[in-house]
């Protein structure tokens, strides 16, 4: 395979092309390490040139693995009665848990986005002083979960559908000195909202 | 320094790793076949209009074009994204590509990743990375001279070695960025990574209350892992039993974490540290498995 009479490049522009090369990484690596540690002006040309189509984050289970979870929740009334409140995430588990390789994973991230970003709506309107359900329903997390429950949950074609309520139930694991691993459940609920017909 | 240019000169012409980029092509290119297929069966709600995730548009300009999946208007057409992608990337495992083709799978594939960040893994990010150096995988035969030959060998060996650089990264970074918690030294990482049920299996809890001598080893081992990577991946004489822990790790994101795209692209990705000479048998078996099935 190697033939030493072939011809290569001139210098000048193979070190052109070394020259490329190195910048680039240069600029990946400030992004990715120069936050804390190099001048402002430099990192931002560094996140601009990597951001979009270099964009890199690699702090995967980093500082620490996650030591919380959140789960979206809601419930309907219908005919003047709450249903129970539904899980809608947990059909997809069951489908990662008997199929490492099916698509129930990757639905149960996308459906646990709507319970992350309904946990951080939460943070969001505790700088509120009164919020008004105005304030509420303009949450991003909320429009989403709107969007579920009106849309693709097993209510969105009740014609009797009158309120509906959603909710973040946070998991939160932690280590006792003992070593052993403790679980608290805090559950925020969001104001219900009425249906408009 | 007459030596050191001579080093170069010889780096530029040799063709060595000419079978692990095609090996490595195949590799990524089937996990990804994969992907897109079981995506595409939740498609609507992947990229199309039954979307269940904020999205997210704050770019302007060319960059525009990574989000475009994120524009309502853009979204009832995901197919013409996806369809393509998977075409060329079914041609890609017959060794049809060329640089147009692998521009373009790079380019959707960023559309595709962008248009829904729920389901992105660090395995995604870098797969973007890997996908943009493959561009510069040319294809010269040991016939072909001239300055044309000389500038796609020299593209193609920094795009390999580039995507070596990117892996060790990825490695590194994701160390580093550990040497800032307190349980990946404390050795209870493991046992909290995977004492939530959706990253592990029901009942984890019952089977796991509190950290083992198994988990305390493997939480050290696969932090060293992460560490050392960048280092030992250049030694050669330590290059494969090393890969082969960095197999089992990823094999155990598969099957206990349920990360099945994180795990098998790290794995795939892998195939670019083959050494010649097996990747080479590797590619003389695949094609013989093809004319088998043409006879």
């Amino acid at each position: 395979m190697q033939n030493s009479r072939k011809r290569t490049l001139p210098s000048w522009l193979s070190w052109l092309f070394v020259v490329i090369f190195l910048a680039h990484f240069s600029a990946i690596f400030i992004h990715q390490f120069g936050k804390n540690t190099l001048p402002s002006l430099i990192v931002e040309v560094a996140d601009r040139y990597a951001s979009p189509w270099f964009y890199q984050n690699y702090e995967m289970f980093a500082p620490e693995p996650h030591t919380q979870i959140n789960k979206f929740v809601y419930r309907v009334k219908s005919h003047g009665e709450w249903s129970t409140w539904k899980d809608p995430v947990y059909p997809h588990l069951q489908d990662l848990w008997s199929n490492r390789f099916g698509n129930g994973g990757d639905m149960y991230r996308i459906i646990g986005g709507i319970a992350d970003k309904l946990y951080e709506g939460q943070h969001l309107i505790g700088f509120l002083e009164a919020p008004t359900q105005a304030q509420w329903f303009s949450l991003p997390g909320f429009l989403v979960a709107e969007r579920f429950v009106l849309g693709q949950s097993p209510f969105a074609t009740d014609p009797s559908l009158e309120v509906f309520q959603v909710g973040v139930l946070t998991e939160v694991h932690r280590m006792t000195e003992a070593g052993e691993l403790r679980v608290v459940y805090v559950f925020q609920a969001y104001p219900e909202k009425v249906v408009e017909q | 320094m007459r030596r050191l240019n001579d080093i170069w000169v010889r780096w530029q012409r040799h063709l060595d790793m000419l079978p692990v980029s095609e090996l490595f092509i195949r590799a990524i290119y089937l996990t990804l076949i994969w992907s897109t297929i079981k995506l595409l069966l939740i498609g609507d709600v992947v990229w199309g209009e039954e979307w269940l995730h904020v999205r997210y548009t704050p770019f302007g300009n060319i960059d525009r074009f990574a989000m475009i999946l994120n524009e309502a208007v853009v979204r009832p057409y995901y197919l013409w994204f996806a369809l393509p992608f998977l075409a060329l990337l079914i041609g890609g495992v017959i060794g049809r590509h060329n640089v147009f083709t692998r521009a373009v799978v790079w380019y959707l594939y960023v559309a595709l990743h962008f248009g829904n960040v729920e389901i992105s893994t660090g395995g995604h990010h870098l797969y973007q990375q890997l996908l943009f150096f493959h561009i510069l995988f040319f294809r010269v035969n040991d016939q072909e001279d001239g300055m044309w030959a000389a500038a796609r060998r020299m593209l193609h060996h920094l795009g390999f070695y580039a995507i070596w650089i990117n892996i060790a990264l990825l490695y590194f970074a994701s160390a580093y960025w550990k040497t800032f918690g307190e349980m990946w030294f404390n050795g209870q990482a493991m046992l909290m990574s995977i004492s939530f049920e959706p990253y592990s299996f029901p009942g984890i809890l019952d089977l796991l209350p509190s950290n083992t001598w198994y988990l305390l080893v493997g939480t050290y081992a696969v932090f060293a892992y992460q560490l050392l990577f960048a280092v030992v991946i250049w030694i050669k004489p330590v290059r494969k039993p090393f890969l082969l822990f960095g197999l089992l790790f990823h094999l155990s994101i598969v099957f206990i974490v349920g990360l099945a795209d994180f795990g098998l692209f790290m794995i795939a990705s892998y195939s670019i540290f083959l050494a010649p000479a097996d990747a080479r048998k590797l590619m003389e078996r695949l094609s013989v498995v093809r004319l088998k099935r043409k006879q």
